[in-house]
């Protein structure tokens, strides 16, 4: 009777142990993507730049030139320029940047899309540069910009990594950032003000916020968590925690804009 | 003393058989410890029609055939509600979690991404069974692989799947008693809602309408699988509504699902189930007129099928606001004559009143900001400001936004406070048409978009919990949430009021105040509805937060 006890025991453990691992099983994803388009006719191909131009063209511009997404005119994708790899770009986004997916499109117009964008890709070099580089190099020294930003490794990382800078904005979204630095701030780069109830305010850069709490990075590189039941008053600033350039003179603009934007993975160190 | 001879066989019998009870009853113990019986079962017609008197479970998606998604327990109160602890959690591995469990007598009936349902021990959270749907390789999808819950009728769960089949189950084991096919899922049809169980039928809704279906509500015998009726949602040529669409065959991808679950009123014998949007969805051109019985709510005789009245909340919509919205039946007086009320906060922005018996309107008031309409007219039709279409180039001036004022998470109505509660969405976002497109299998039907979230600062968004008059739309109070949310409410006879924001944080209010009184950090997007019951006697609040399961007890 024990045996027959502990036997049915030993089943019902297994039934229960059974169904508990059945519970974390996944499907699999969906490979095959095809390695060439195929939506790439002239009707595709316009249905790509309405959807291009409703999805895309608010960060690429409406003609590929760029802005706070990358140039696609320029044909140089820095993550694939292949249809099957511009596709996963498009559909699954880039991890640690800007780049959304987009998840809940139809494979038919991410691939209109795609054809679009290699359009884009063949009209042709991006706004030139009109200044000098190395003398832009001087600029950036001589104002401290290394202050806040870093450039390989060199530098504060109280503001945007500018490594690879010139690859992830076009050359007039670099000078609209000299110039007037609020217009476009990234997510990661907005400020936040707090003021406790003695009335001392504490600001830096946002890095997380619910109902109950907020996170910030002072320049200094402090991060401060904040319980908002201890604060009078929490804002998030329109104008970005960079001062404007605006009154370098034009060239000095245009040799800082001419170096920035020859910062590339390929210079990179 | 030790017995001898005789004696000695007999004391030998009988402890044996003292053994055999010992052993027979401590292994009866373990196999209640590890499995409750499921004795709660058969839930009747008749019990359905009385859940709200059942509190230690709950019998249907909104909690009752009323959907008032309330709950009489009242163990866990205003008083001591910050004793609330993490009790279990299951881990779901699949997201997006939208689900609304089942509990009966101990045993909790949840659904997981994309199609499986698994039976736990509402007391340890421990799997008592699962049963893990296959799906074929490829299903349309607009919105993610989700599912929102079972109805249960007698002994059976019923669950509908991703690939738009009926499945019942043995609730005792989870086999499988009979499967249907609701409509072709390569026609990118597809199924997420709980089904809702009434009488000896079990209501089912479709989705796909971002996938150019022509929607229905379906019945089926709930013991054999037979199709009882079939009401279209978009009427074919011919048949009363057609002239709505045109002359044209915009009907046959016209639209009209009905994802989400419906409500019933035994007396008037009247099911009251919400349509979505029309499709193409954001371009209107090729199918001009209000486009019936999209966007509405449809009253139906749950027999036959026969659509006794309609309501239509945004004719002609360009701008996905389905009016699948939970309908909330409940009695009040209106203009000082007692009626029979049903009310949805719609996702187009506006609060509605309606007589539930005749479908009249009564009343329309905006919870959220809206710019689309000046004003409902008498007769509950909006008169449209201009400019409020979707554009080529893009229209950012439209609020509420795609995801509407408000959506398919659950309202709660009080009977203590006489206060409907639910999440408000404040946000706008960019509507943009392209060509009218072809149908085709497996992809979008959208004509456009509504998305474009990267253009606006999110703080320009926010959300709210709002406890109004349901009779007038005053709202009474209400408490503010950092980010538009997707969970859905509780209110208990405890005072108390339950929901989730975006952040993860799980909250209880004081239902006649909005004074919170309890937070919980779950660390994960919530989409899903808090419930309520009792375990060993004790009363049990889970939610979904991400993708695992979460229930809280008292200390």
């Amino acid at each position: 009777m024990r045996t027959l006890a502990a036997l049915m025991c030993v089943w019902l453990s297994w039934v229960v142990w059974v169904s508990a691992q059945g519970a974390g099983r996944q499907r699999p994803a969906p490979t095959n993507i095809p390695e060439k388009n195929p939506f790439t006719s002239p009707a595709d191909l316009e249905m790509g730049r309405k959807l291009y131009q409703g999805r895309c063209g608010h960060c690429h511009g409406q003609e590929g030139e760029g802005g706070r997404g990358a140039v696609l005119t320029s044909g140089r994708f820095r993550h694939g320029g292949s249809d099957r790899e511009l596709f996963m770009t498009i559909r699954n986004g880039i991890p640690n940047t800007e780049m959304p997916g987009a998840f809940n499109l139809p494979e038919m117009e991410v691939w209109r899309i795609v054809a679009y964008v290699q359009q884009l890709g063949r009209q042709g070099a991006p706004e030139p540069v009109v200044g000098n580089s190395e003398a832009g190099a001087a600029v950036y020294e001589k104002n401290g910009c290394a202050t806040c930003h870093t450039i390989n490794g060199k530098g504060s990382y109280a503001a945007p990594d500018l490594t690879d800078i010139g690859t992830k904005r076009a050359v007039r979204h670099i000078r609209q950032s000299i110039v007037d630095p609020s217009a476009d701030i990234p997510l990661d780069y907005r400020s936040v003000t707090v003021v406790d109830r003695a009335g001392k305010a504490t600001s830096g850069i946002h890095l997380n916020e619910d109902e109950y709490s907020v996170h910030l990075r002072e320049l200094n590189g402090t991060v401060r968590s904040f319980m908002k039941s201890e604060l009078s008053q929490v804002t998030l600033p329109r104008q970005s925690l960079m001062p404007s350039y605006a009154a370098l003179s034009k060239s000095d603009v245009e040799d800082l804009v001419a170096y920035l934007s020859s910062l590339r993975p390929e210079t990179a160190q | 003393m030790k017995p001898s001879g005789l004696g000695v066989g007999v004391w030998k019998l009988g402890v044996d058989l003292t053994r055999f009870i010992v052993l027979g009853l401590v292994f009866s113990a373990a196999v209640t410890a590890q499995s409750p019986s499921p004795t709660g079962l058969p839930i009747t017609y008749e019990r359905l029609l009385k859940a709200s008197q059942e509190p230690g479970n709950w019998l249907t998606y909104g909690g009752d055939y009323r959907s008032h998604h309330y709950s009489t327990l009242d163990q866990i109160t205003s008083e001591n509600v910050h004793r609330l602890r993490a009790k279990w959690i299951y881990q779901m591995h699949k997201s997006k979690v939208e689900t609304t469990p089942i509990v009966v007598d101990g045993v909790m009936y949840v659904t997981r991404p994309p199609s499986d349902v698994i039976a736990l021990d509402a007391e340890t959270g421990r799997a008592l069974w699962t049963f893990e749907y296959r799906l074929p390789s490829r299903v349309y999808t607009c919105c993610g692989e989700v599912n929102r819950g079972l109805a249960i009728l007698g002994r059976t769960l019923y669950l509908t799947t991703l690939d738009a089949r009926l499945i019942a189950l043995d609730a005792e084991t989870g086999r499988v008693v009979w499967k249907k096919e609701l409509a072709d899922p390569a026609l990118n049809y597809t199924a997420t809602g709980a089904p809702l169980a009434v009488k000896d039928k079990v209501i089912v809704g479709i989705a796909g309408a971002e996938g150019g279906i022509r929607g229905f509500l379906d019945a089926y015998d709930a013991k054999t699988g037979e199709r009882a009726w079939r009401f279209w949602t978009i009427p074919a040529p011919g048949e009363p509504g057609s002239e709505t669409w045109g002359n044209n065959d915009a009907w046959r991808h016209g639209g009209g699902s009905t994802w989400l679950t419906g409500s019933f009123d035994p007396e008037l014998n009247l099911l009251y189930w919400g349509t979505g949007n029309p499709g193409p969805d954001y371009n209107g051109d090729v199918r001009p007129g209000d486009n019936l019985y999209t966007c509405s709510l449809l009253a139906l005789d749950p027999d036959t099928g026969t659509l006794k009245w309609h309501f239509q909340f945004t004719p002609h919509d360009t701008r996905d606001w389905d009016a699948t919205q939970v309908p909330v039946l409940f009695d009040s007086t209106f203009d000082g004559r007692p009626r029979k009320l049903v009310v949805v906060p719609s996702r187009n922005g506006f609060h509605y009143v309606l007589d539930r018996q005749t479908g009249e309107f009564l009343l329309a008031k905006p919870f959220t900001r809206q710019t689309w309409a000046k004003y409902i007219d008498e007769k509950g039709r909006p008169v449209m400001n201009p400019g409020q279409e979707p554009t080529p180039e893009g229209n950012d001036s439209i609020w509420p936004g795609v995801d509407g004022g408000h959506n398919w998470m659950s309202p709660s109505y009080n009977p203590n406070t006489k206060l409907l509660y639910f999440n408000s969405r404040e946000e706008r976002r960019r509507f943009f048409k392209t060509d009218a497109p072809e149908f085709r299998p497996g992809e979008a039907f959208f004509g456009g978009g509504g998305g474009g979230g990267a253009r606006f600062r999110p703080e320009e968004s926010s959300g709210r919990l709002i406890a109004l008059k349901p009779e007038t739309g005053e709202i009474q109070w209400e408490h503010k949430i950092l980010a538009p949310p997707w969970a859905g409410v509780l209110s208990t006879a405890g005072n108390l009021v339950f929901s989730a924001t975006p952040a993860g944080n799980f909250y209880a209010l004081d239902a006649r105040t909005g004074k919170e009184l309890w937070r919980f950090n779950g660390g994960d997007r919530v989409y899903a509805s808090p419930i309520t019951f009792l375990s060993r006697g004790k009363q049990i609040v889970t939610l979904p937060i991400g993708d695992v399961l979460v229930a809280f007890g008292l200390d």
